[in-house]
C-alpha cells in the first residue's frame, strides 16, 4: 500500500506543510510572521532540499512570508505554483513588510533585490482558477494541479492535487464561504467529484462568532461616522494587499453614496501599485465587479474618494481634523499604523477599528485582549526611529570611515577609481551632517509633529546635500578628516561635480563657487539660508506648488513666520530629517509616489543615492489608551458549522485539520468525526513540528472498457448522486491505440455474482422513499410506527443498521411486487 | 430483469457514439458563425454572429432550423460581429434556454460594440434585430469563463484556450463523455504587438472545427507587411494625399494604432500629419485593454511597466466624422471595415475621386461588401445615394487581419493531430483548395485525417468512440492485475454535473443528467461491494425477507424430508446440503422481532421456533407450531437475504413447502 506523508511544519498563524508522495515532496505554503524570526523556519529549512515544488494559496505573509528567505538564503530551487494575483500581490505584501522593517530596524535578512529576484525571476507557474495543469516532466510527472477560488484574498486558492495514481488531495485553508464585495465565495464542495483521499482543512478562526456581513458593514460605518462627527479620526490597521481591498471598496462605496467630505486615506508604501494591480485582476474577483466593469466600463479600483498615500508626509498635506486612515500593518508592530497609533491613541475622540484577529503577542493583540474597565489601558510601547548620526557618534563613524576613505583617496590618486567616487560622496554627506551637532533630543521631539507636515521628500533630497554643506561653511569648520589640503581639493572638485549632477529644475539657479580654501561659498545659497526660507509644506525650494493646500497663515506682510526659520540654524536641516532617515533601500515617495515599488528597485540598481549614516533610536513611551477600540470581523474565514457541513459532504477518506488554535481543532475534529463515522473517515489533528503523518493510499489501477463492454454495461442512477453498474469483466492486454492501460472485456458468460444492494451511507434506506416508489408502482402503503405497511407486508429497518431493510409478510402477490420495487430502487446487477 | 430496466435508463446504444455537427452559419461562407455540435444527448452551440453582407433577419444564422431548447450551452469565441452579434437575439427572441459563456474581455467589449450595432439598426432602413434593452438584459445571462479554466456544465467539460486574433479571443475545447472537440473560432499563430499567439492544447482533440478564411494563401512575413503598409502611408501623405483605413473598431485597429504610433514616434517629420481614429467605441474600449493587460503578450506587458502603450502619443480621437477638419494630408481610421455604411463609407465617398488619396483595406474583405468590390479594381462605384462616382484613389489590400494562413493552419493541425477536421468560416473555393491541401499533407506524413466542409444546415455525422477509463481501486486492485483474470465489482461514478467554475450554479436536474452520464468526466471507479463505504458515500445494503406460510397439518419432519428430497433431486447429491438445526440459529436471532405484523397470516416471531433448517446456506426455514396464546396456526417462516441466488432458492423452497 502506497502512502502519503504529511507534516505540519509551522504552527500558529503562519502556514506551512509538506506532502511527500513516493519520490517527490511538495511544500504547501511557507508562511512567516512580520517578526521574521529565522529560528522559526528551521522545520522548513530541514526539509528544503527534498522539496520539488512550492504551492502557494494566499498572497499574505502567513502563507508566503518565508519564500524570499528560502529562495535567497537557503537555496530553494523548486518552482512555485500560484495564481497570478498571489504572485503580484505577494510581491507587494513582502515589499511593504520589508520597507516597514527597514525603517525601524537593521533588517538584513533580505532586501529589495531579493524580493525582485523571487517574484520576477524565480521559476514560477501562474495558474488561473479551475485550470487543470498536468505536469508531464520531471519528478512531479503525472501530477495534476488545479487552484479553485478560495475567496478571502484576491487570488486566494483552494488547491486540488491529483496524484499520479489518481488519488485526490484537497488543500483548503483560510477560505471564505460568503460572497463579498470584491470576491466570489469559495465552493469547496464543487471542487470534488469522488471522495478525496486526503483533505487538508484549515480551521483557523472557525469558532469566531458568525458574521452577518450587512450588519457588520453598517456597524463599522456607524462607528466611523460617529467618530468623525465627534471631531475624531479613525485608524483602521489593514494588511498590504489582501483584505484591504474589501474595506477600500466598502468605504469608497459609502463615501460616494453619502457624498462625504471627510478625507479617507489608504496609507501604505505600496498602495498605489497595489491599486493599479487590483485594477488588472478583475477576472479573479466577483461576478458583480466583472459585470459592473462590463456594462459601465468603470474600474471599481479606480478610486475617487479613498486617497492612496505612500507616506505620512502626504497625510500631512491634508487639513487637520477628522479623517479615516487605513494603514498597514494589522498587528501595529510595524508600519505606518503603529506610528499613527502612537499619535492618536491617547485622544479619546479617536477610534481604532481592528478588522482582523491579530497575531498572538502583538500590540493589537494586547489591546484587543484588554478587558475594558474603569481604568484606561496603559501601554508601554517601544518607539523606534531611524535618525542620522550626530556629534560624537558621527565623529567616531567618520573616523572609521575616514580611514577607509584616506586609503581610497590614495588609490584614487593612482588610478581614477569608480568606487572611490562613491566613498567620497559619502564623506561629503557625512561632513554635512556635522552641522546638526548642536541640536538636542528635546528639540527633535518637539519637531516630530512639525516634521509630518514637511515638504515633498524628493525636493528635500535635492536640497539635502547643499544645505548640509552650507551649514558647515557658515560655521566655518571642516571636520578633522578634511585637514589635508589635497583632500580638500579633491573634495571641492567632487562637490562641484555632485552639484552639477543634482541640479534639478528648482535648483538651476543655484551655482556653486568654491573659494581657494576649499570652502564652498555661494551667494545664492546664503540668500537661501539667511532670508529666504523654504516655506513649510511647499514642494519647491522657492515657490509653493499651487496644487498643494496652503497650510500657512498669511497676513498683510506675507506668510506668518515664527522667526525660527529666519535664523540660519540647524532646524532647517532637521526639518528635512525624514529625508535623511531614508534608507537607500526604501522607497522615497517624494521622488515618485506612484511607483514606489519600481523606484525602490531602480534605486538599488542604480545606486544614485549615497548612504547616509543613520542609527536606530529606541525609546519606551508610556501611553494611556483613551481612544475607543472596536473590533469588526473582516477576516472572512469559514465558520465551524459551514466547515463541518462541507467536510461531511465531500467526505474525505482522511481529514487533516490544521491551523487554528487547539480548541478550534478539537472542536472541529469532534464534529467531523461524528458526521463522518459512517464513511470510515480518519480524522487527524497533527501537532506542529511532529513527525510526518502517514496517510494510506489505496492501490489503484486504471483500465479502460473495451467497446463491447462499454455497450454492455448498463449504468443507472442511484440516490441522485451516483451512477452505478455491476461490472463483470475479463482483464485483457491493451490494444495498440491505448498502450498505457489494460483493457476490460466482457466475460462472455452470464453474470455469476450476487445482487448488490446499495444504500446511502448516512441516510441509509429511507422508508419515505420506498413509500414513494411503491406509490409510483400503484401500491398504497401507510406508516405504522416505524414500519411501512402495505397490505399484508410490512417493511422496516434493522434496529442497528439503517441500510438493512427487512421485508416481512405472508406469502402473497404483494410480497413479490414490493420486492421488485425495492430491488429496482436499491440493487445493482 | 433488472438488466432490462437498467438499459431503459441508459443511453441507447444506437448512435451513441455519433457526433453530429450542423453549421447554422459560416458553412462555406464567412460571416454569421454558428455551429451546433451534438453528442450523447448534449448540444453545444459555438458562436452566434451575423453576416455583415446581409441586413436584418437575413443576416442571422439559421436558428430556426434546430430545436434551440435542446441546446445546453452557447460558447462565444470573441467580440467580432460575425461571432457574437446574434447573441442578444438568441437570448431574448428565441426559446434558447441554455447557458452562455464568454471570456471576461469579450463580455466587456461585447456590450459596447453591440450597443453601437443596435443603434445603427435603429437609424437605418434595416429591421432592427433587438433593442439596447435586449442587449442589457442579455448581459445578465452571459457567464464569464477565464482562459485555461475548466468548467463542467451539465456533464460538458469546457476549456477555453487563447486564440490570438483579438483581445479575449478564445478557442473552446469541449469534452463530452470522453470525446473532445476543439472549435478554433478565429485564431492566429503569428505574434504581433499586443496579442500572444494561439495556444496548442496539450490534450489531443478528436474533432477540430477550424476557420479557413485565408484558405491556402500565405501571409507575407509581418515585417514585410508592416513595411509595405507604412511605406504606402508615408508616400500618400508626402504627395499630399489622405489615407483611409477602414477597420473593425476593435481588434486589428489597436494593433494598427500601436504600429502607427510607434512609427510616428520614430519619424519626427511625420509629426505634422495627424492620425485620426473616428470610432468612439474604440476609445472607450481602451479601458478594457488596459484592464486585461495580463492577457496580452510579454512585449506589451513590459511596455506597460513604463507607460500605458494604449495612451497613444500621436493619435487624435475624433468624436465623429462631422467634427473632422478635412484639410490636407492625414491618416484616418474609420469603421466599418467593409465600407457598407457609416463613417468609413462617408469618408470613402468623399475621398475616392482624388487620385492622391489612398484606401488600404487591412481586414479580410467579406464578399458582398464594397470593400471587396473595390479590390477587384472597378473604375467607378455607386454611392449610397445611387450616384455613380469615379474611383481614382489608390486601393490596396495589406492584410493585417489576425487569421491563420495556410502554414499556420496546417502546422496547427499537425500539432493537435485530430483525426477529423471540419472546415468552416471560409469561402467555398478557398475552402476546397485548403481541404485538398490538408488531405494531401496528412497522406504524406501518414497521419489519419478526414477533412469535411459542410454547407450550412448540412448534417455532418462523425463516428467516434471515446476511451472510457475506469479506476480499479481498493480490494479489487490489491492483487496485481493478471491478463485473463476476472474482475467483478460495482462501477460507481459520481453524478456530479454541477459546474466547478466560479460562475457555475447548480441548475441541473439529476434525473435528466443520468441520460448521458459521463464516464470520463466523472472519474468512474470499480469497487468491491465491501469497499463502497470507504470510497463512495454508498453502503452495501441488505434486504432480509421473511415469508410466512401456513403448513396445515404437516409436521416439521415431513417438511424437512420434502426439502431434503427435493433439493437433492434438483441439484444433485450433496450439492445443496440440508442440515437440521436444533433451535433457532444464531443467524435467525440476529434480527429480533418486536411486535406482530399487520396481517393475521403473518406471525409473531417472538414465538420460539422449535425447529429450523438452513437450505443451501442461504434460506432458513423455521417451524412454528400452533399457539393458542398467540392465536396462530401451524406455520413456517422462510427467511433469506435478498439476492439473485438466494431468491431462486427461496422460491424453490416455498414451492416445495407448498407441495408437501
Amino acid at each position: 500500500m502506497r502512502s502519503l506523508a504529511f507534516s505540519l511544519l509551522r504552527g500558529g498563524q503562519s502556514r506551512s506543510h509538506l506532502v511527500q508522495y513516493e519520490d517527490f515532496a511538495i511544500l504547501l505554503d511557507c508562511g512567516w510572521t512580520d517578526a521574521f524570526k529565522v529560528d522559526e523556519l528551521e522545520p522548513i529549512i530541514k526539509v528544503l532540499d527534498r522539496v520539488d515544488a512550492v504551492i502557494l494559496s494566499h498572497p499574505d505573509l502567513h502563507h508566503l512570508g518565508a519564500l524570499i528567505y528560502l529562495i535567497a538564503k537557503c537555496g530553494l530551487k523548486a518552482p512555485v505554483y500560484s495564481t497570478l494575483p498571489v504572485r503580484r500581490m505577494g510581491e507587494l505584501f513582502m515589499t511593504e513588510a520589508l520597507l516597514a522593517k527597514q525603517a525601524e530596524s537593521d533588517f538584513d535578512l533580505f532586501g529589495m533585490e531579493e524580493v525582485r529576484q523571487t517574484f520576477l525571476e524565480h521559476p514560477w507557474f501562474q495558474l488561473r482558477y479551475s485550470q487543470l495543469l498536468h505536469i508531464t516532466e520531471g519528478r512531479l510527472s503525472g501530477l495534476q494541479l488545479t487552484p479553485y477560488n478560495a475567496g478571502r484574498m484576491v487570488g486566494g486558492a483552494i488547491w486540488k492535487l491529483v496524484l499520479p495514481d489518481g488519488s485526490d488531495l484537497i488543500y483548503a485553508l483560510d477560505w471564505c464561504h460568503k460572497r463579498e464585495r470584491h470576491l466570489n465565495m469559495a465552493l469547496l464542495s464543487h471542487v470534488v467529484t469522488n471522495r478525496p483521499a486526503l483533505v487538508i482543512a484549515g480551521v483557523a478562526g472557525c469558532l469566531s462568532p458568525t458574521v452577518n456581513l450587512t450588519k457588520r458593514d453598517t456597524e463599522l460605518l456607524d462607528v466611523i461616522l460617529t467618530t468623525l462627527r465627534g471631531d475624531g479620526s479613525v485608524l483602521i490597521p489593514v494588511d498590504a494587499a489582501g483584505r484591504v481591498l474589501e474595506l477600500v471598496l466598502l468605504l469608497e462605496e459609502f463615501w460616494s453614496r453619502e457624498k462625504m467630505a471627510y478625507p479617507v486615506v489608504l496609507l501604505s508604501r505600496t498602495c498605489k501599485t497595489m491599486l493599479e494591480r487590483a485594477q488588472q485582476q478583475l477576472e479573479y474577483m466577483s461576478n458583480h465587479i466583472g459585470d459592473t466593469f462590463g456594462t459601465k466600463r468603470s474600474n471599481p479600483f479606480n478610486l475617487s474618494f479613498v486617497k492612496p498615500m505612500c507616506g505620512p508626509e502626504e497625510l500631512g498635506h491634508l487639513p487637520a481634523g477628522p479623517k479615516v486612515v487605513l494603514a498597514g500593518s494589522p498587528n501595529l508592530d510595524t508600519g505606518f499604523s503603529r506610528n499613527l497609533f502612537l499619535q492618536w491613541a491617547s485622544d479619546e475622540k479617536n477610534t481604532i477599528c481592528f478588522v482582523e484577529r491579530p497575531e498572538e503577542g502583538s500590540l493589537s493583540d494586547q489591546i484587543l485582549k484588554h478587558v475594558p474597565g474603569p481604568e484606561p489601558l496603559v501601554l508601554r510601547v517601544e518607539r523606534v526611529d531611524r535618525v542620522p548620526l550626530q556629534g560624537q557618534e558621527l565623529d567616531e563613524y567618520m573616523i572609521q570611515r575616514g580611514q577607509a576613505v584616506e586609503v581610497v583617496v590614495e588609490e584614487e590618486m593612482l588610478e581614477e577609481d569608480e568606487s572611490a567616487d562613491e566613498a567620497l560622496e559619502t564623506v561629503e554627506h557625512s561632513i554635512g551632517m556635522e552641522g546638526a551637532s548642536g541640536e538636542t533630543r528635546s528639540e527633535r521631539d518637539a519637531d516630530v509633529e512639525g516634521r509630518k507636515q514637511e515638504a515633498e521628500m524628493g525636493e528635500a533630497m535635492m536640497m539635502e546635500g547643499i544645505i548640509s554643506w552650507q551649514v558647515d561653511t557658515t560655521t566655518g569648520t571642516l571636520p578633522a578628516v578634511c585637514e589635508d589640503v589635497e583632500m580638500r581639493q579633491s573634495m571641492r572638485e567632487r562637490f562641484e561635480g555632485l552639484l552639477a549632477l543634482r541640479r534639478s529644475s528648482s535648483l538651476l539657479s543655484l551655482s556653486c563657487h568654491v573659494d581657494e580654501d576649499g570652502l564652498a561659498v555661494t551667494t545664492e545659497r546664503r540668500v537661501l539660508t539667511e532670508g529666504f526660507d523654504v516655506p513649510q509644506g511647499s514642494s519647491h525650494a522657492m515657490y509653493p506648488d499651487e496644487d498643494e493646500p496652503m497650510l500657512e497663515v498669511w497676513d498683510a506682510y506675507g506668510m506668518v513666520s515664527s522667526g525660527i526659520h529666519m535664523e540660519a540654524n540647524s532646524s532647517l536641516l532637521q526639518s528635512y530629517e525624514p529625508a535623511l532617515n531614508r534608507d537607500p533601500n526604501s522607497s522615497v515617495p517624494g521622488i515618485s509616489p506612484q511607483h514606489a515599488l519600481r523606484d525602490a528597485v531602480d534605486m538599488e540598481e542604480e545606486e544614485v543615492e549615497p548612504e547616509v549614516p543613520t542609527k536606530l533610536l529606541t525609546e519606551t513611551i508610556v501611553m494611556v489608551l483613551t481612544a475607543a477600540v472596536r473590533f469588526f470581523d473582516y477576516s472572512a474565514r469559514v465558520d465551524a458549522r459551514t466547515l463541518n457541513t462541507v467536510l461531511v459532504d465531500i467526505a474525505p477518506r482522511t481529514l487533516m485539520l490544521v491551523g487554528g488554535t487547539d480548541i478550534e481543532v478539537q472542536e472541529l475534529s469532534r464534529q467531523c468525526s461524528k458526521g463522518l463515522s459512517d464513511l470510515r473517515t480518519v480524522v487527524l489533528c497533527p501537532a506542529p513540528g511532529s513527525t510526518a503523518v502517514q496517510v494510506p493510499l489505496p492501490r489503484a489501477v486504471t483500465m479502460y472498457l473495451s467497446d463491447a463492454l462499454d455497450e454492455e454495461v448498463a449504468v443507472r442512477p442511484i440516490m441522485q448522486r451516483y451512477a452505478v453498474a455491476q461490472l463483470e469483466a475479463v482483464i485483457a492486454a491493451p490494444d495498440p491505440h491505448h498502450p498505457s492501460f489494460l483493457q476490460l472485456q466482457p466475460s462472455g458468460e452470464p453474470p455469476s455474482g450476487e445482487d448488490v444492494f446499495i444504500a446511502d451511507s448516512i441516510a441509509g434506506v429511507q422508508l419515505s422513499l420506498v413509500k414513494e416508489a411503491l406509490a409510483t408502482a400503484g401500491l398504497q402503503s401507510v406508516f405504522q410506527g416505524r414500519k411501512l405497511v402495505c397490505g399484508h407486508v410490512s417493511i422496516f429497518h434493522n434496529a442497528n443498521d439503517k441500510a438493512h431493510l427487512i421485508l416481512e409478510g405472508a406469502l402473497c402477490e404483494e410480497f413479490d411486487k414490493i420486492k421488485e420495487v425495492i430491488y429496482a430502487q436499491y440493487s445493482v446487477c | 430483469m433488472s438488466k432490462r430496466r437498467a438499459q431503459d435508463n441508459a443511453v441507447p446504444g444506437e448512435g451513441r457514439n455519433k457526433l453530429e455537427i450542423i453549421a447554422l452559419g459560416a458553412g462555406n461562407e464567412v460571416g454569421r458563425s454558428c455551429i451546433v455540435l451534438k453528442y450523447q444527448g448534449k448540444s453545444i452551440m459555438f458562436d452566434c454572429g451575423i453576416h455583415p453582407g446581409y441586413t436584418g433577419l437575413n443576416s442571422l444564422p439559421y436558428l430556426d432550423e434546430v430545436d434551440l431548447t435542446q441546446i445546453d450551452i452557447a460558447l462565444i469565441t470573441h467580440f467580432h460581429l460575425d461571432h457574437c452579434a446574434a447573441v442578444p437575439f438568441l437570448l431574448r427572441k428565441t426559446n434558447f434556454k441554455g447557458r452562455t459563456f464568454m471570456t471576461h474581455p469579450t463580455k466587456a467589449i461585447y456590450h459596447s460594440l453591440l450597443r453601437d450595432f443596435a443603434k445603427q439598426g435603429k437609424g437605418g432602413v434595416d429591421e432592427q434585430l433587438y433593442s439596447e434593452a435586449d442587449l442589457d438584459a442579455s448581459m445578465e445571462r452571459i457567464e464569464v469563463i477565464d482562459f485555461m479554466q475548466t468548467v463542467v456544465v451539465n456533464g460538458i467539460m469546457i476549456t477555453p484556450y487563447r486564440a490570438g486574433h483579438v483581445l479575449g479571443a478564445a478557442m473552446f475545447m469541449v469534452e463530452v463523455a470522453g470525446t473532445r472537440c476543439l472549435y478554433t473560432g478565429d485564431y492566429s499563430r503569428s505574434p504581433d504587438r499586443h496579442m500572444p499567439i494561439a495556444d496548442v492544447p496539450l490534450v489531443q482533440p478528436d474533432v477540430v472545427i477550424i476557420e479557413s478564411t485565408y484558405g491556402v494563401s500565405r501571409h507575407l512575413p509581418r515585417e514585410e507587411r508592416e513595411m509595405h503598409f507604412l511605406q504606402r502611408i508615408s508616400n500618400t501623405v508626402r504627395r499630399g494625399g489622405r489615407v483611409l483605413l477602414p477597420v473593425v473598431a476593435l481588434g486589428r485597429s489597436q494593433e494598427l494604432l500601436l504600429l502607427l504610433d510607434e512609427h510616428w514616434e520614430s519619424h519626427p517629420e511625420l509629426h505634422n500629419v495627424p492620425i485620426y481614429q473616428s470610432s468612439g467605441m474604440m476609445r472607450k474600449a481602451l479601458t478594457v485593454y488596459e484592464t486585461y493587460v495580463e492577457m496580452m503578450n510579454e512585449d506589451i506587458k513590459k511596455v506597460f511597466q513604463d507607460r500605458n502603450p494604449f495612451n497613444f502619443r500621436h493619435v487624435t480621437h475624433l468624436s465623429g466624422t462631422q467634427h473632422f477638419d478635412d484639410v490636407g494630408p492625414c491618416v484616418l481610421m474609420a469603421t466599418p471595415s467593409g465600407l457598407q455604411s457609416g463613417a468609413s463609407r462617408d469618408i470613402f465617398e468623399a475621398w475616392c475621386e482624388d487620385e492622391r488619396n489612398a484606401v488600404i483595406i487591412c481586414d479580410f474583405a467579406v464578399q458582398g461588401t464594397l470593400a471587396r468590390e473595390i479590390l477587384a479594381g472597378p473604375t467607378s462605384i455607386l454611392s449610397k445615394t445611387g450616384v455613380k462616382k469615379p474611383l481614382k484613389c489608390s486601393v490596396d489590400n495589406i492584410s493585417f487581419s489576425a487569421h491563420a494562413d495556410f502554414d499556420q493552419t496546417s502546422d496547427f493541425l499537425d500539432r493537435t493531430k485530430p483525426p477529423h477536421v471540419v472546415l468552416v468560416h471560409g469561402e467555398v473555393t478557398e475552402m476546397g483548395r485548403l481541404r485538398t491541401a490538408l488531405e494531401d499533407r496528412a497522406k504524406l506524413s501518414g497521419i489519419p485525417r478526414t477533412v469535411y466542409m459542410p454547407r450550412n444546415l448540412q448534417l455532418l455525422q462523425i463516428e467516434h468512440k471515446p476511451l472510457r477509463t475506469v479506476r480499479v481501486v481498493g480490494k479489487l486492485a490489491e492483487k496485481d492485475p493478471v491478463q485473463g483474470g476476472l474482475l467483478r465489482g460495482v462501477l460507481v461514478a459520481p453524478l456530479s454535473s454541477e459546474g466547478t467554475g466560479p460562475a457555475a450554479t447548480t441548475s441541473t436536474s439529476t434525473s435528466e443528467a443520468t441520460a448521458a452520464f459521463n464516464l470520463s468526466t466523472a472519474k468512474a471507479e470499480l469497487l468491491h461491494p465491501d469497499d463502497l463505504p470507504a470510497f463512495s458515500k454508498l453502503h452495501k445494503g441488505v434486504v432480509t425477507q421473511r415469508q410466512a406460510l401456513a403448513t396445515g397439518d404437516k409436521s416439521f419432519r415431513e417438511l424437512r424430508l420434502a426439502l431434503e428430497v427435493m433439493f437433492e433431486g434438483v441439484e444433485g447429491a450433496g450439492s445443496l446440503p440440508v442440515e437440521g438445526v436444533a433451535s433457532t440459529s444464531s443467524r435467525g436471532s440476529d434480527y429480533p422481532m418486536v411486535s406482530t405484523t399487520a396481517s393475521g397470516a403473518a406471525v409473531a416471531a417472538a414465538v420460539t421456533a422449535t425447529d429450523s433448517v438452513i437450505v443451501g446456506e442461504t434460506v432458513t426455514v423455521s417451524y412454528y407450531p400452533a399457539s393458542h396464546l398467540m392465536d396462530h396456526p401451524d406455520h413456517v417462516i422462510v427467511e433469506w437475504q435478498g439476492g439473485r441466488v438466494a431468491d431462486a432458492v427461496a422460491d424453490a423452497v416455498v414451492a416445495v413447502l407448498l407441495q408437501v
